[in-house]
Parts: C-alpha cells; sequence; structure tokens
C-alpha cells in the first residue's frame, strides 16, 4: 500500500492537473484559426506540448516537435530551447527518461548561451527530476541544488519552493528523513510567506508522508489533517479525495480500521461527485483490503470485486492482479455460505483461488511489477500447501524466492547507492533505523561489509594522507639540515681557502724580504743586529702561523703581530720611521674579533711605496675607531701619497689591496655584512679605511 | 750574577744563545759552560752548580725531561728552550716553567732572565717539576697546573676546578673543595690552558668546567647551574658552542 502512497504524492510535485483539457482543446482551435509559420503560432505550439505532458505525452512528443521545426526555420533560439525542454518532458511523462536528458541537454545548452538563468535553472530542474526517475538519486540532487541555487540568486521564490520540494522527495526516496523534512519546511516557508494555499497542503501532505515513514503516525496524522482542511477550505475536491485516501491508509497502518474505512467511504463520495474512476478503484480496493483483514469476507469480496471490474474498465492491470490477489484470499478463507452466494461451490473453493491468483501472477509479470507477482507466488505456494500438494507448492515457493531474491538485488543496488549517500550527506544514524525493513536482513549483511569496506578504504586513505605528511616532514627536515650542513662545509671550505690563500700570498713575501735583510746583517757583519733580526722573524713568523690557524682573531691579538711587524720593518730602514696605534676605548680589544693580519698589506703598502721613498723621519698611525655597529681600522703614513708615486706603485700596491679586498668580500658574503676599504688621498700621504662588521667574541 | 749553564745537542743554538746573554744580559747572567748531551750536562750541572740552567727539549734520542728526572734535586731555576714542540710548550704552561722558543728573541731573553733573578730564593722549582713530569707522564688522567698566588706557587688538579671567573686583569679560580683561589693572570691565559681539557668559555667573565655542569636553563643566551650551586650567566653568542660542547 506504500507504493501507492508514493504514487498520489507524486502527481502533485509533477504539477497535477486535470484540467488541462479544456486549455488543450482552446489551443488547439487557436492553431487551427491561425496557420501562419510565425511566432504566434510557435508560442501556440509550445503551449500545447506543455499541456499534453499530462495527458497524452505522445501528442506532445510531436507537438515539440513541430514546434523544433519552426523555431529552427524562423531562428527563435529562445522558444527552440523550451521546445526542446518540453519535448525532454513529455519523454519524461512517457517514462523515457534516458531520451529526455538528450532533449534537456539541448535545451541547457541553448539557455547557457542565453544566458537566460530561469530557463537554465527549469531545465536543470527536469534534469534533476530525469535522474531521480533513473534512480540515479545523487545526479537528481546535485541538479535540483544547481537549480535552487539559480533561482535563489534570480529571487524566484515559487521556483526555489518547487526544487526545494523536489530535493525533499530526493531525500525522501534516500530514506533521509530529516533532510527530506528540513527541504519540506523550507518549501512551506515560502508557500506560507506567498500565502499559496494550495502548495501548502501540498507540502503538508509530503511532511505528513515523512512521518508516517518515520513511525510518527500521530504527526503525521496532524499534518494530513491540516492539508485536508486547506483543501476542503479551497473546495478543491481533487485534493480532499487524496488526502482523505492517504488518511485512511494512515488509518490502516496503525490498526484502526473503523477510521480507515471512514475515510475511504468519504474519499469514495468525493470521487463518484468527480466521477474519478481512478480515485473510486484505490478506494474501493482500499476498502475490501481492511474487510478482509478483519474476516469480513463477503463485504471484502464485494468491494474487491467492485474494485476489479472498475480496473478492468480503467484497462489498470496492476490494480486488477492487486485486486484478484485480494479476492483469491478471500475465497481461500471464506466460510461455504459467503461462497455460496458468490456463486463457488466449496468443493472448488481451491480451484477457484488458484485460478484468481495465476491470473492476478499473469497480469503482474506483464506489467513487470515483481513485488505482486512475488506475493502472488507466495499467495499460491500457501494454497497448495492446504491442499497438501507439495511439489507444487515447492515449486510455487521457488518462484516466489527467485522474485523476492531479484527485488532484494534491486533494492540491495539502492540501498547502496543510498549508503554512499549517506556518507556524503552526513546524516544522522536513527533515521536509517527506523527505515531498516525487515525484509532487508539479507540486505543489511551485504551493507554491513560494504560500510567496513567503506571504514576500511577511508582509515586507510586517513592513514596514506598522514604516513605522507610525515614523510614529506622527515625529508623536509633532512634536506634542510643537509642544506645546513653543506652550507656550514661551503663555509669552512671558503674560509680554509681563504687562509690557504693568504698565506701563499703573504708569508713568501715576506719570509724572503726578511731573510735577505739578515743575509744583509750578516754581510755587514753586524751580528748582533742579525740575532737581534732573527728573533723578532722568529717570533713574528711563530705568530702569523698561529693567528692564520683562525678565521678571526682578537683585535689585541693581531695589533700585536702588526706591531712586530712594523719593528722588524722599522729595523730593516734603519729606524726611518716611527709608528702609534691608537685604539678607541669603546673597543675591548680582548673581545672584537678581526680576520688577521687584514691590515699587514696597507702597512706594508705605507712603509716600502709611501714612506721609504720619502726623505725624513716616517710616521704610520694606526687608528681603530667604533663607527655604530662597524669597526673602522686606519693606517695613516706621511710619505709620498700615491699620485707622485703611481707608476711604481700600483702594480705592488695591488696586490695587498687584492687580497684584502678579495677577503672583505668573501666574509660579506658569507656573513651578509657590508664591510670595505677605502683608499684616500691626504694632504701628506696616505689614508686607508678598512671598516669590518663589529665582531664580538662574548 | 746569576750562574749559568746552556745544554743543547745543537751548536748553533748554544752559539746563539751565548751571544744574546752576552749582548743584552751580560750584566746579570754569566755563562760558565754549555753542554751538547743529557749526559754532560748531568754532570757539568753537578759540578757547576749553575743557578740557572737553559734546557733543551729534544736531544737526540733523549730529552731535558730525562735529564731532570735523573737528578736527585733540583735545586737551579729550569729554562727550556725549544723550537716547536707544542706538547712541550703545554706542559710547561700548566707548570708555570719558563721557556724561550728558538729562534730566541732578544726580549724574551732578557724578561726570561729577570723572571729568574726576582725568584731564584723560592723553592718551588722542584714542585713545579713534580707538576710537569706528573702532566707528561699522565697523558689520560687529570693533569695538574701550577698557579701562582701571593703566598706561593699552588699545585691543581684540573678535575677540582669547578670554573674560572675574570676580574678585569685578575682570575678567580673555584674548586671543587670550596677554596677560592685568586690569580694574577687574565682569564684569556686559563682559557688558553684549559680550552683542550673540557673547559668553555661560556661569557666574557666565565670559564667553566664543563664536567661540573648540573643544569642548563634556557633564554637568550641562558644560565648554566654548576655543582656548586653558582649560575653562571651564558653569552648569546656562546650558546650554540655550548650547547654543542654539552650534546
Amino acid at each position: 500500500m506504500k507504493a501507492l502512497a508514493f504514487f498520489s504524492c507524486f502527481i502533485f510535485i509533477y504539477c497535477a492537473a486535470s484540467a488541462q483539457q479544456s486549455i488543450i482543446d482552446s489551443l488547439q482551435k487557436k492553431l487551427k484559426e491561425h496557420t501562419q509559420q510565425d511566432t504566434i503560432t510557435l508560442n501556440n505550439l509550445v503551449d500545447l506540448a506543455f499541456y499534453y505532458k499530462d495527458i497524452n505525452p505522445k501528442k506532445g512528443i510531436e507537438t515539440a516537435n513541430e514546434a523544433i521545426l519552426l523555431a529552427q526555420k524562423i531562428k527563435d533560439e529562445k522558444r527552440l530551447a523550451t521546445a526542446y525542454n518540453y519535448t525532454g518532458v513529455n519523454y519524461t511523462a512517457q517514462g523515457n527518461d534516458s531520451t529526455a536528458l538528450i532533449f534537456f541537454d539541448k535545451s541547457l545548452t541553448i539557455r547557457k548561451q542565453l544566458n537566460d538563468q530561469k530557463g537554465i535553472a527549469s531545465t536543470l530542474h527536469n534534469i534533476g527530476m530525469s535522474y531521480f526517475n533513473l534512480s540515479d538519486y545523487r545526479k537528481a540532487l546535485d541538479y535540483q541544488k544547481d537549480a535552487f541555487e539559480i533561482l535563489k540568486s534570480l529571487k524566484n521564490k515559487t521556483g526555489m519552493a518547487i526544487t526545494l520540494n523536489s530535493i525533499g522527495v530526493v531525500y525522501l526516496f534516500l530514506s533521509d528523513y530529516p533532510k527530506a523534512l528540513d527541504n519540506y519546511f523550507d518549501a512551506l516557508q515560502i508557500y506560507e510567506q506567498n500565502h499559496d494555499e494550495k502548495n501548502k497542503a501540498i507540502a503538508f501532505i509530503n511532511i505528513g508522508l515523512v512521518y508516517k515513514h518515520l513511525g510518527n503516525y500521530n504527526k503525521s496524522l496532524e499534518y494530513q489533517m491540516k492539508a485536508l482542511d486547506i483543501s476542503k477550505k479551497m473546495d478543491d475536491l481533487y485534493n480532499v479525495q487524496n488526502e482523505l485516501g492517504n488518511l485512511g491508509e494512515t488509518y490502516d497502518d496503525i490498526g484502526n480500521r473503523k477510521n480507515a474505512l471512514s475515510y475511504f467511504q468519504q474519499a469514495m463520495i468525493i470521487n463518484e461527485k468527480l466521477a474519478n474512476n481512478r480515485g473510486i478503484a484505490s478506494n474501493l480496493i482500499n476498502t475490501g483490503i481492511v474487510y478482509n483483514g478483519m474476516g469480513k469476507y463477503d463485504s471484502a469480496i464485494f468491494f474487491l470485486n467492485s474494485a476489479f471490474r472498475l480496473y478492468r474498465q480503467l484497462n489498470d492491470k496492476y490494480g486488477m492482479s492487486n485486486a484478484l490477489s485480494y479476492i483469491s484470499n478471500s475465497y481461500l478463507k471464506a466460510p461455504e455460505d459467503v461462497l455460496s452466494e458468490n456463486g463457488i461451490r466449496p468443493v472448488s473453493r481451491y480451484a477457484k483461488a488458484i485460478e484468481l491468483q495465476q491470473q492476478g501472477l499473469q497480469m503482474a509479470h506483464k506489467i513487470g511489477n515483481l513485488s505482486t507477482e512475488s506475493d502472488g507466488w507466495q499467495n499460491l505456494s500457501d494454497i497448495y500447501i492446504d491442499q497438501k500438494d507439495f511439489t507444487k507448492a515447492l515449486e510455487a515457493y521457488k518462484k516466489h524466492i527467485a522474485i523476492r531474491d531479484s527485488i532484494l538485488g534491486n533494492e540491495k543496488k539502492n540501498e547502496i547507492t543510498r549508503l554512499v549517500m549517506q556518507y556524503d550527506f552526513d546524516k544522522k544514524e536513527a533515521a536509517s533505523k527506523a527505515e531498516a525493513d525487515k525484509n532487508q536482513t539479507i540486505a543489511n549483511a551485504e551493507i554491513k561489509r560494504q560500510v567496513l569496506v567503506n571504514n576500511l578504504i577511508t582509515a586507510g586513505a586517513a592513514m596514506l594522507i598522514i604516513a605522507s605528511i610525515l614523510i614529506f616532514i622527515f625529508y623536509k627536515r633532512k634536506r634542510d639540515a643537509e642544506e645546513l650542513r653543506k652550507e656550514a662545509e661551503y663555509k669552512a671550505e671558503v674560509a680554509d681557502t681563504e687562509m690557504k690563500a693568504l698565506r701563499a700570498q703573504m708569508n713568501p713575501h715576506f719570509i724572503f724580504n726578511s731573510l735577505n735583510s739578515i743575509g744583509d746583517y750578516i754581510s755587514r757583519h753586524d751580528v748582533k743586529t742579525a740575532n737581534y733580526y732573527l728573533g723578532k722573524f722568529g717570533k713574528m713568523m711563530r705568530m702569523i702561523l698561529e693567528n692564520s690557524e683562525h678565521t678571526q682573531v682578537s683585535l689585541a691579538d693581531d695589533l700585536k703581530a702588526l706591531e712586530l711587524y712594523m719593528q722588524l720593518e722599522a729595523l730593516r730602514l734603519n729606524g726611518q720611521f716611527d709608528y702609534e696605534i691608537k685604539v678607541d676605548d669603546q673597543i675591548d680589544q680582548e673581545n672584537t674579533m678581526v680576520p688577521p693580519l687584514i691590515l699587514q698589506p696597507f702597512v706594508e703598502n705605507s712603509i716600502w711605496h709611501g714612506i721609504a721613498q720619502n726623505e725624513g723621519m716616517g710616521k704610520i698611525l694606526i687608528e681603530i675607531k667604533k663607527e655604530d655597529e662597524m669597526i673602522n681600522c686606519m693606517v695613516e703614513d706621511n710619505g709620498i701619497g700615491r699620485l707622485a708615486n703611481k707608476e711604481t706603485r700600483n702594480e705592488k700596491k695591488s696586490l695587498g689591496m687584492k687580497i684584502t679586498r678579495s677577503r672583505i668580500e668573501m666574509m660579506n658574503k658569507i656573513k651578509k655584512t657590508k664591510g670595505s676599504v677605502e683608499l684616500f688621498d691626504i694632504a701628506r700621504g696616505t689614508r686607508v679605511e678598512v671598516k669590518l662588521p663589529l665582531a664580538l667574541n662574548f | 750574577m746569576l750562574k749559568a749553564v746552556i745544554i743543547d745537542d745543537e751548536p748553533h743554538c748554544i752559539n746563539r744563545l751565548s751571544e744574546m746573554l752576552a749582548d743584552y744580559c751580560s750584566d746579570k747572567v754569566q755563562l760558565l759552560d754549555s753542554f751538547s748531551s743529557v749526559k754532560e750536562g748531568i754532570t757539568g750541572i753537578l759540578k757547576l752548580h749553575p743557578d740557572v740552567v737553559f734546557l733543551d727539549v729534544q736531544m737526540n734520542d733523549k730529552t731535558g725531561f730525562d735529564l731532570l728526572n735523573e737528578l736527585s734535586e733540583i735545586n737551579f731555576e729550569v729554562i727550556f728552550t725549544t723550537a716547536y714542540e707544542k706538547y712541550a710548550v703545554q706542559a710547561f704552561k700548566f707548570s708555570a716553567i719558563d721557556y724561550l722558543l728558538k729562534p730566541v728573541d732578544a726580549d724574551d731573553v732578557v724578561a726570561a732572565v729577570n723572571k729568574v733573578t726576582k725568584k731564584i730564593s723560592g723553592n718551588d722549582i722542584s714542585q713545579k717539576i713534580d707538576t710537569l713530569f706528573h702532566n707528561l707522564q699522565n697523558n689520560q688522567a687529570s693533569k695538574r697546573i701550577s698557579i701562582a698566588t701571593v703566598d706561593g706557587i699552588s699545585f691543581v688538579e684540573i678535575n677540582d676546578i669547578i670554573r674560572c671567573q675574570g676580574q678585569i686583569n685578575y682570575t678567580v679560580i673555584f674548586l671543587k673543595d670550596k677554596q677560592k683561589i685568586t690569580v694574577a693572570k687574565t682569564l684569556k691565559e686559563f682559557e688558553e690552558l684549559l680550552s683542550d681539557h673540557n673547559f668553555y668559555r661560556v661569557h666574557n667573565s666565565h670559564l667553566v668546567n664543563l664536567a661540573c655542569i648540573k643544569k642548563y636553563h634556557k633564554g637568550k643566551g641562558g644560565t648554566i647551574s654548576m655543582i656548586d650551586h653558582s649560575e653562571i650567566e651564558v653569552s648569546s653568542r656562546r650558546k650554540e658552542g655550548l650547547l654543542a660542547r654539552l650534546c
């Protein structure tokens, strides 16, 4: 009976209209009157195609096709899109959703080109409907939601409500009742704002339906009543009968047969007024089923037979097969007098029951209604058992099981789709429990397995991600450490090269000059001076070697070495110059670090190319000053100056300068500092300023 | 007037030093004789009773230490001479024994002679020599240093030093037995002496024995607690180096 309930709700969603025949008639008339191939005709064709969808989809398709050809002829893109859309709608009405999708797609393409937002939303909604019919609920939801977003941006309330309703239906099918309810309530809100009573009633019906599924019959009945009230107020008899029928089913579900019968009866009265045979048949069969359940077989047989006749009139095989099955059941259980009243001899009770059941079965089979067919076989099997014809009973039972299994297979598929969706939409589990059907134990086992697999996959993926992140972090750390190590190595290498260069350039130069001087003293038989000089030279060499082991030495040590050097040179020049070393009081000589022998080349220049070339007493001033975060080391001489000595000086001077400059540049590069070397020509002599970053040891 | 002998296996070294003494120290030193082997040296010392001996470290297959070892009593000052024996120089520094590096510098000779002249009366020399031998023999075990104080010379096991604190131009040494020794030497000299023996200069005025650190507290430079409960500030520039040594 649930299936019937769904069906009735569906008629609403698909924009029910029975009064459409008159519109169709008037449109056909207009078409006959106005035969020019122009926009007016096109409009009429398009409208006609739309209204055919509920009554005669086949004609609807033909009409839409005509509209397409005309639209193409007069190059009316907008109506072409509409015509395509309505072709699709009619195919949907026919149940041919895969073909419908092709036309919707065409419509969508044109509407996108035209940037017709409303049209796009409408087509998206229809596509969603088709996917829904094809049981692709995921896609159905996607399209409906896309349509909803567009309508929302257009502030199209009615459209929004329609799509919300459709989304609700999809959720209902996915058994996600809370989400279904949310959407229905949202739709309801819009209808209330718009005072759209008719649609409000539809929303109430749908909400009632959801509560029924949730097992909340009180709420369900409450909403159904609300819907009924509205429909009654609006004198919308068609809806009134529908709601009465639904109420009857709900009362039947909760075992209140008296109320059920009463509502079916009320519905029947209205349906008779409306001459709604389909509705009447539905009321009749439902009444018969209730009586059958109550054990009132005479009434049951009466109503079921009436229903059967009406269904036969309507050529509704589904209804017929259902009716036959229940009639068979009643015959089987009815007392002998009731049988006799219906012209059946008690001895042929079984034969008749079997015959009816088989008829019903065949019809169900023809229309492909598996569940009715399966039930039929089961009933048949029961009858055979009563007859003690176990062979046939077994045969029938086997068929019943085979069909049931195939149904379960389908349901299983749907169930799995639903579960996947469940994860996607993070639904509450409680609702799904209520939904669990007793017939689905087998499916549930499979679902559990699927869930386990899904969980394992999720856990595996999560672990994989975590592992990759960890590996990345470790890799990065290792790489950073490696880079640091390489940088340190590079620095060490540079420093090493630097020192090697220093020794290679500085030492031989000085060593051989000094040895020459000693040799000179010896040849002049000045043993005392030679000895003195040698001692100083040894000390000086020792100091240079020791300092060369470090990239930086304290300023105190470096100045000591420099002083020794100047003493030696003064000796060689027979005291031709004097020197003075001044250090700023702010500078802690022990704690301030400088590259070893950074000033020596400049002092050497001053002595040999400034002072030695000059007459009179030379003077070398070494001054160390603190300037901000730098120390300025100055070497000043009163020699002949650079300009006067350009030729002789250039070459040699450049050697010392070059070494020092490159050392400072290297230091700048490694430590990112701004050391510099500058030369100044002063009034008398030359001044060199070497600026170094202030580096403290502590 | 100091009576001196030179013991060196190379004649040119003897000649040079003799000339230096003659040129610069003729008023203070009287060179008695010179010898060119350990054996001759011992004989010479026992015969001449010099006040000061200029003693070469490396002599053929023997050393100046061997010479001292063979003497039952050392009642003369020793000034070692050496070209470049790093281990020996370190040992001299530890034991506060005078030494001259060859080729000898005139100013250094004068300074060494002046020093000997001043402390000729003391009997510290044998203790210093003991310290020297201790350090030379016990390469692995704890070394000992001679520390000249106002009261005389202290001999301290390096392992007993917790830390040294520099105060401008003197240094206070803190020992495990809670004793404090004040020395008229800069912290830098101690740093040079001890940095190869598990000491680290954590601050401009602190040199610590790494084995005596109890805890490091984080901070800009941080601080360290020593086993004597003292809290020592660590210079931010030394933090990295300290941690590298500790970890």
